[in-house]
């Protein structure tokens, strides 16, 4: 038996303890629906090597969701010792499953986790009793510190092979358990109430905003910081090769390409990890399940239901994650829509790009920009999403069921662990594609279709001929320069890309009109989401839906950036205009039907 | 009486469910919300668009579709 199976209902604390047992670290959150998909790790235990299994959570073996099947499928086809993990608070639902459980396998240790909050707040439990009485280990204590880890790995160890099935009388347990009663936190009379919610909301975003974008912002200030030491080595490297009459070519390589392409990209990521703090809070403390109860009416008319909040807040973290958590959803076609509307959140890998371009709009703070354009994308997620719903997908809406979990302090190492892990995937993701990006625009930009080296001649090399190639694209959005289209191509493969190629190719920064520049910003804003997002879309919905979903952000974020562009730019009435005349048509056409049903009146 | 014509911060007992989606059925049953059941009728959003509830030692959303499809 070198199989462990973490199994339980959602949020008892599986992840936190196939983290403990297996040192990795997977996504943990205060809400259910985190963990979406199987997660696979080696535990090591006094020199014996497991197979560690996270399954996604399961109240009991009758599957209602897509990841709850997975779940039982998987118990049902791999054999090993089920670490049957719950809350303390909810012992009795806990049983019910272990029943269930060791009907298919009875190789089960039961772990009872959050055992210092249940007895804290009065809750009594006599650990040996339960123990007699139900025949399986039992572990007890707090999964989330070494000492309750400890525990569990000599029990494993100490495992020997089962041969009964758990049989135990639910109407025993009073006899030695007493539960405790739900505490509604003073907190949540706040963030629940329907007035006081909204102002704590609004006042978070702008805080986390001004926190991460605003000039006198912990954001900005690193971010300047980071910057001029990017430019004080770049200095010294330019001086350095000069002096050393190494060839103009390997010269410009370094500077040009290296640093002022990759390195000077490293100076947004202040801003990218104020993002992933708030994000990570606002997941560890169990506010996410309140505001998908409080999102839960205005998402009625999109066809989903509060719990794609949870996958629309990550989706500004990063898109590929948050299509993974639609994993959670009820069914395919509920999936489909909220990866739909994913297309309209702007990940933290568009803020190098966004930034640079409001720092050409000297009229606008970066911090009034960005928010107007995370506004912006709010509005059309919904409206992509209303539109989605009422022509495109239609199904039925699932109701929301969702328990909601009582609001946690989040520790400090869940938190660290997180900034880290964001860090190191930026800082990988600027040493390899945004590195290679650089390299490859810098080759470009210094050799002519002949392969002869131009020098500084741009207008001779590939990449001139190769932006050309799509700048009439962005000519309706009044910018008449193939560079930026290089940019915008770069942002397919890495959307840092964008700001890397920007960074090398406008050494004074962008040149363009402030309406050119919001409709910039508006298409780098709605269009196709990276490689790996796409990636992320075709495991989850198929290579159809990926290569659908490709082109439609694309068309979108062209014919947005247009209708911006010219309502900025013209006369607005006679846009509302056109705007009045389309949805008179579309309106016949698809409900001029149910005007011409007849209703039959019996007799 | 449905739930969700029922007072806030007030204990019900669950006379019937008329929630037809068998998945639908067996989550609420998962989650403790049965025939026979206490339950307790904490708040409501905007609009009465979703309720929390406790019940069975857990504090439940539910949206307003299946509050109007249980009896109390």
């Amino acid at each position: 038996m070198n199989n462990l199976i973490l199994l339980g209902a959602p949020n008892c604390g599986k992840t936190t303890t196939f983290n403990g047992l297996t040192g990795q670290s997977e996504r943990v959150g205060n809400w259910h629906g985190v963990t979406t998909k199987l997660a696979v790790g080696t535990a090591k235990i006094k020199g014996k090597q497991y197979n560690t299994y996270d399954l996604p959570g399961l109240y009991s073996l009758n599957a209602v969701t897509l990841e709850e099947e997975t779940a039982v499928n998987f118990i049902k086809t791999v054999s090993g010792i089920i670490l049957l993990i719950c809350e303390c608070a909810h012992l009795k639902p806990a049983l019910n499953l272990l029943k269930q459980v060791s009907n298919i396998n009875k190789n089960i240790i039961l772990v009872v986790n959050m055992y210092k909050e249940f007895v804290k707040n009065g809750g009594f439990l006599d650990v040996k009793e339960l123990n007699k009485q139900l025949g399986v280990p039992v572990v007890v204590g707090e999964m989330n510190t070494k000492k309750g880890i400890k525990l569990l790995k000599t029990a494993i160890q100490n495992f020997s092979e089962q041969t009964k099935s758990v049989n135990f009388n639910l109407e025993n347990l009073e006899n030695f358990f007493k539960n405790i009663s739900v505490k509604v936190s003073k907190l949540d009379r706040f963030l629940l109430n329907n007035v006081f919610s909204i102002i704590i909301l609004v006042s978070v975003l702008l805080l986390v905003f001004y926190t991460a974008f605003g000039r006198c912002g912990i954001g900005t200030v690193c971010s300047n910081f980071i910057s001029d030491l990017v430019l004080t080595v770049k200095e010294s490297a330019q001086n350095y090769l000069t002096q050393a009459k190494v060839n103009s070519f390997i010269k410009g390589l370094v500077v040009d390409g290296v640093i002022d392409g990759a390195f000077q990209i490293a100076s947004f990521l202040p801003q990218t990890l104020i993002f992933t703090l708030a994000l990570t809070l606002l997941e560890l403390s169990g506010y996410m399940a309140r505001v998908a109860f409080l999102f839960e009416g205005f998402l009625k008319n999109t066809g989903l239901n509060g719990r794609a909040v949870f996958s629309i807040l990550s989706g500004f973290g990063c898109t590929a994650v948050s299509v993974f958590l639609t994993g959670g959803l009820e069914n395919k076609d509920i999936k489909k829509k909220a990866v739909f509307s994913l297309t309209g959140i702007s990940c933290s890998a568009k803020i190098p790009a966004l930034m640079l371009i409001s720092k050409s709009v000297s009229m606008l703070s970066p911090f009034a920009f960005m928010l107007a354009v995370y506004i912006f994308g709010l509005c059309f997620t919904l409206f992509q999403l209303f539109i989605c719903d009422k022509f495109i997908i239609k199904s039925k809406r699932t109701p929301l069921v969702l328990e909601i979990p009582p609001l946690r302090v989040p520790t400090l190492n869940d938190t660290l662990k997180s900034l880290l892990k964001c860090a190191k995937q930026f800082i990988i993701k600027i040493g390899t594609v945004v590195f290679i990006i650089s390299i490859l625009i810098y080759l470009l930009k210094s050799v002519s279709i002949n392969l002869t080296y131009v020098n500084g001649n741009y207008q001779n090399s590939v990449l001139y001929f190769l932006g050309n190639a799509f700048k009439f694209l962005l000519i309706p959005i009044g910018i008449n320069d193939g560079r930026i289209t290089t940019a915008l191509l770069a942002g397919i493969f890495a959307k840092e890309g964008i700001a890397s190629v920007i960074q090398s190719l406008y050494s004074g920064g962008l040149e363009i009109s402030l309406i050119s520049a919001i409709s910039l910003s508006v298409l780098v804003y709605v269009y196709s989401p990276c490689i790996t997002a796409i990636g992320a879309i075709k495991h989850e919905l198929g290579f159809k839906f990926a290569t659908l979903i490709f082109f439609i952000t694309i068309f979108e974020s062209l014919v947005f950036s247009y209708f911006v562009y010219a309502l900025l730019k013209w006369k607005i009435t006679l846009i509302l205009l056109l705007i009045l005349i389309f949805l008179g048509l579309s309106y016949e056409k698809f409900f001029s039907g149910k005007r011409n049903k007849t209703i039959k009146v019996s007799s | 009486m449905l739930l969700f014509n029922c007072q806030f911060n007030k204990t019900f007992v669950i006379k019937k469910i008329s929630v037809l989606d068998k998945k639908l059925l067996r989550r609420l049953s998962d989650l403790g919300i049965t025939r026979g059941a206490k339950i307790y009728i904490e708040r409501a959003s905007l609009k009465k668009a979703c309720f929390i509830v406790v019940v069975n030692q857990k504090r439940v959303a539910i949206s307003k579709q299946i509050a109007m499809e249980i009896e109390v």
